[in-house]
């Protein structure tokens, strides 16, 4: 038995760490008497699990997480429950009950691509479509990556970048692989941008916004609250 | 949000820990700043993760906001890499709540935790647009009041305190700010509330005494006007069922000290040790029932959603009905996965067997702190424990499992002998010998034992029988130190010690006159905060100091007759001079003194009520006592 729902953290509490926004849902749903299910063994923990991990300093709007269960409860119990126990910026948007779990992928595993949201400033926010059109006409994307007690690594990313396009009130939004397949930083973007136009002004974490996380089937995306997702083992 | 804050928002991603600052948790209290009357911030002279450790705190910013004339809110002292950015943009210390400069509150209270804070506070006032000094700040300004577990001797900071409360919150503190309140809205004149606070009970206003010194020695305070009390008497609460206590306690985001719901069972102990400002402060010692404990257990737990209760209070096990109480806390949460801890114990078996039922879970290792190596220091301070006490407590922690016990003693008591050191040494061995044998002869799967010797300096500390002691000098710690050292050294030991060179600095602000607040400010000028964190401190700034200002070391904590007058003799903290002074006769004679409660009373002065309306659990104490 299980909850799967899809969250978002707001800007105000865009400075919590991943395991603290974990640990806020633990309490939470403890608060709010949920029968969630604990972890066996000397420390007894809620048996939660998120998707990939929002970096400090970025607010998103479509993360997601499993809670076990001990019994049954429906999603719309559920996140009007947790909802008046979380604190302000923090908020369940959605939420299913799934009776049986086995064969289910963890989120983690399942979830594959990432859409962000940038805020664009200076020369990137004039330029941004050409930009644009520049970074998804070239064949590869060459970003160097550092690696822990290894020789940094040269990785190309062109091939992970799936969509990128230019919103309204000078925002762009880029869709790309994450998770264990193949992971983009949004700063490795903005790296990208620069070697096309020098004078792209660094922007960093706080510049970007996880508007989602999703299931890539075919050539579309979807949500992992979607029959299609959970019908699949 | 307030405009300071958005100028900063941004750049928090460059700070370590920017939860620290940002306030927004569960059960924060965020008033309507404009449609308040009187605004209240409390301070913590330390960071965000140890401040919101301390209940005391907790206790006070949730009693002032359960008055809607009032707002509080919290404020801790900045890490250096968040000072440096609130200096580059000229932005004050702000308030985790609506995010106000301290310059903008009517009232900023500071927690006095521990001596070498003292210089953080100086910062966080000058951080958030406050002048330092009382005498320079003027209608616009906050006032600045200080309370807490090291009021007992404010002298050292008192002329950037504009007042002190002595004693414990819930009893007067309501009073003095809604005193003040209305004092400020009768468009009153700074001095004049000043004069009117210093009526108040519990209200130490520093400005309006005047110290005397003959040459070095401090010779004695007094009021400047005959219509200010000559003598300040500790606030303190009677029966703790009926006093205030929050359950709605702030949920942090971040990882604190002590992340966990905290139920005080009891204030005070009785037990008389001749080297604890606590033990006599605190007195007496005051329960709550288990009903009420349980009651505000089950409050505390639904409305934070911590799975860890800790049963606070100076001496855990000695609640009378601790037994009963545990019994019925694991049976009442045993399946809801909620553990109990119990953070401070005895040496004895009794404490092992009440640990042993509660930690079943996360066990790992148990603390004692004999204090002295042997039994006849003991008695010279009155920590009424003998050799065989340890040995029977660790024995049944071993058997128990754990495998991992941790041992405090304090070097420099007065009297110690080299004797007294090895006895430390032996002790550790023996606990170690002990705890190897459980291992060799158990069936069960036991790990490695170890044994952890952990050593401070000891400071005689004001309104203790020890206070007219002369602490011993860094030269002797550190050969004590030494000595130790080559004497622990065995495969499972492991010898750790303060610095004893920081000690000697808490020593002399403990035992301070006025005189020391220039040693304060002196050091904060030379860039000195944080001090209770090691990279911070800078002992030599503080000698310095001291050699500039010619203060001698030995007029503050050198030794004292009990004739002499004393800094904070203005005071009365409960236990009268006569007691500590019959207290401090009796450790020469290695004379023990019992815990009251059991015995005879000691007259320490302390029951200026009727002892039986004190609320203790079992009435077979009030008995004995009447
Ligand atoms: S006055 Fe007597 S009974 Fe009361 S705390 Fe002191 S010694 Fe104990």
């Amino acid at each position: 038995m299980l909850i799967r729902a899809k969250f978002a953290r707001d800007y105000n509490l865009r400075y919590i760490s991943h395991l603290e926004i974990m640990d806020t849902f633990r309490k939470g749903i403890r608060r709010a008497g949920l029968p969630g299910a604990y972890s066996q063994g000397f420390n007894p923990t809620l048996n939660l699990s998120l998707s990939q991990p929002l970096p400090v300093g970025m607010a998103g709007g479509g993360e997601y997480l499993d809670l076990e269960l001990t019994r049954p409860i429906n999603g719309e119990g559920f996140k009007a429950r947790l909802n008046s126990f979380l604190p302000e910026g923090l908020k369940i948007l959605d939420a299913r009950y799934i009776p049986d779990q086995t064969g289910l992928k963890s989120l983690q595993a399942l979830l594959n691509r990432a859409e962000y949201h940038i805020s664009a400033r200076g020369k990137l926010k004039e330029k941004r479509e050409v930009l644009i059109e520049k970074l998804m006409a070239k064949n590869k994307i060459i970003v160097i990556r550092k690696r822990r007690n290894k020789p940094d690594r040269e990785y190309d990313i062109r091939p992970l970048i799936f969509e990128a396009k230019v919103l309204k009130d000078n925002k762009i939004s880029f869709i790309v692989s994450t998770g264990s397949s193949g992971n983009v930083r949004p700063e490795e973007i903005v790296k990208a941008l620069q070697t096309l136009e020098p004078e792209v002004p660094d922007h960093s974490v706080i510049d970007f916004y996880r508007s989602g996380l999703f299931v890539e089937k075919g050539d579309k995306i979807i949500s992992p609250l979607t029959d299609q997702v959970l019908e699949e083992r | 949000m307030a405009e300071v804050f958005s100028q900063i928002d941004d750049y928090l991603i460059e700070v370590d820990s920017p939860e620290r600052y940002i306030g927004q948790e569960w059960n924060q209290i965020v008033k309507d700043w404009d449609s308040t009357d009187f605004k209240i911030c409390v301070g913590f002279p330390d960071t965000y993760e140890i401040g919101m450790s301390h209940l005391g705190l907790k206790i006070i910013y949730h009693m002032l906001n359960e008055e809607n004339e009032f707002l509080c809110e919290r404020v801790f002292a900045p890490w250096t890499d968040m000072e440096d950015l609130l200096k580059e943009k000229d932005i004050g210390l702000f308030s985790l709540e609506n995010k106000r400069e301290l310059m903008d509150f009517d009232l900023l209270g500071f927690t006095l935790q521990y001596e070498m804070s003292y210089t953080t506070i100086l910062n966080m006032l000058d951080l958030g647009k406050i002048p330092v000094y009382s005498s320079e700040r003027g209608k616009e300004d906050p006032f600045v009041m200080a309370g807490g577990s090291t009021v007992f001797n404010p002298e050292p900071i008192t002329p950037f305190i504009d007042f002190f409360y002595i004693g414990e919150a819930e009893e007067n503190l309501l009073n003095v700010v809604k005193s003040l309140k209305k004092w400020q809205e009768q468009n009153l004149n700074r001095d004049d509330i000043l004069f009117k606070l210093a009526q108040l009970s519990g209200v130490y206003v520093p400005s309006l005494y005047e110290t005397q010194f003959d040459g070095q020695e401090f010779s004695g305070i007094r009021p400047l006007k005959d219509s200010i009390k000559p003598e300040i008497k500790r606030q303190r609460v009677n029966n703790l069922n009926n006093a205030y206590c929050p359950t709605d306690y702030i949920v942090p985001y971040m990882e604190i000290v002590h992340n966990r719901a905290v139920i005080e069972v009891s204030r005070g102990c009785q037990r008389g040790c001749r080297f604890c400002a606590a033990g006599m402060t605190y007195r007496p010692t005051r329960e709550r029932s288990v009903e009420k404990i349980i009651e505000l257990a089950d409050k505390t737990l639904a409305s934070t959603g911590y799975d860890e209760l800790a049963l606070a209070s100076l001496s855990t096990v000695d609640h009378t009905k601790i037994k009963e109480l545990l019994d019925q806390l694991t049976e009442r949460y045993n399946s809801s996965n909620i553990s109990i801890s119990l953070p401070s114990l005895r040496v004895d078996e009794f404490s092992v067997e009440m640990a042993k039922n509660v930690q079943e879970i996360r066990r790992s290792g148990l603390t004692f702190a004999p204090e002295a190596g042997t039994d006849k220091l003991r008695e010279r301070i009155n920590k009424g424990i003998k050799e065989e006490d340890l040995y029977k407590s660790v024995k049944a922690a071993f058997s128990y499992g754990w495998h991992r016990i941790k041992l405090y003693f304090m070097l420099g008591l007065p009297g110690e002998t080299e004797e007294d050191l090895l006895g430390i040494a032996n002790m550790a061995k023996n606990v170690l010998d002990i705890g190897q044998e459980i291992r060799r002869n158990t069936d069960r799967r036991m790990k490695k034992v170890e044994v952890q010797v952990n050593v401070t300096t000891f400071i005689p500390k004001p309104f203790t029988p020890f206070q007219w002691v002369k602490m011993a000098s860094m030269e002797e710690i550190r050969d004590k130190i030494n000595f130790l050292q080559k004497n622990l050294r065995k495969k499972g030991i492991n010898f750790d010690w303060n610095d004893p060179e920081v000690s000697r600095l808490e020593g002399l602000v403990a035992r301070g006159d006025r005189r020391m607040s220039e040693v304060i400010y002196h050091v904060w000028q030379q860039g000195s905060r944080l001090e209770g964190w090691n990279e911070h401190i800078y002992p030599e700034r503080w000698f310095e100091a001291l050699d500039k200002y010619n203060i001698e070391i030995e007029s503050i904590i050198g030794e004292k007759s009990p004739d002499q007058p004393l800094p904070w003799d203005h005071l009365i903290a409960g236990v009268n001079k006569e007691f500590l002074k019959e207290e401090y006769r009796k450790s020469f004679l290695s004379e023990e003194t019992p815990d009251c409660r059991w015995n005879y009373c000691s007259d320490c002065g302390v029951c200026y009520k009727p002892y039986s309306e004190l609320c203790l659990e079992s009435n077979q104490v009030i008995d004995n006592v009447n």
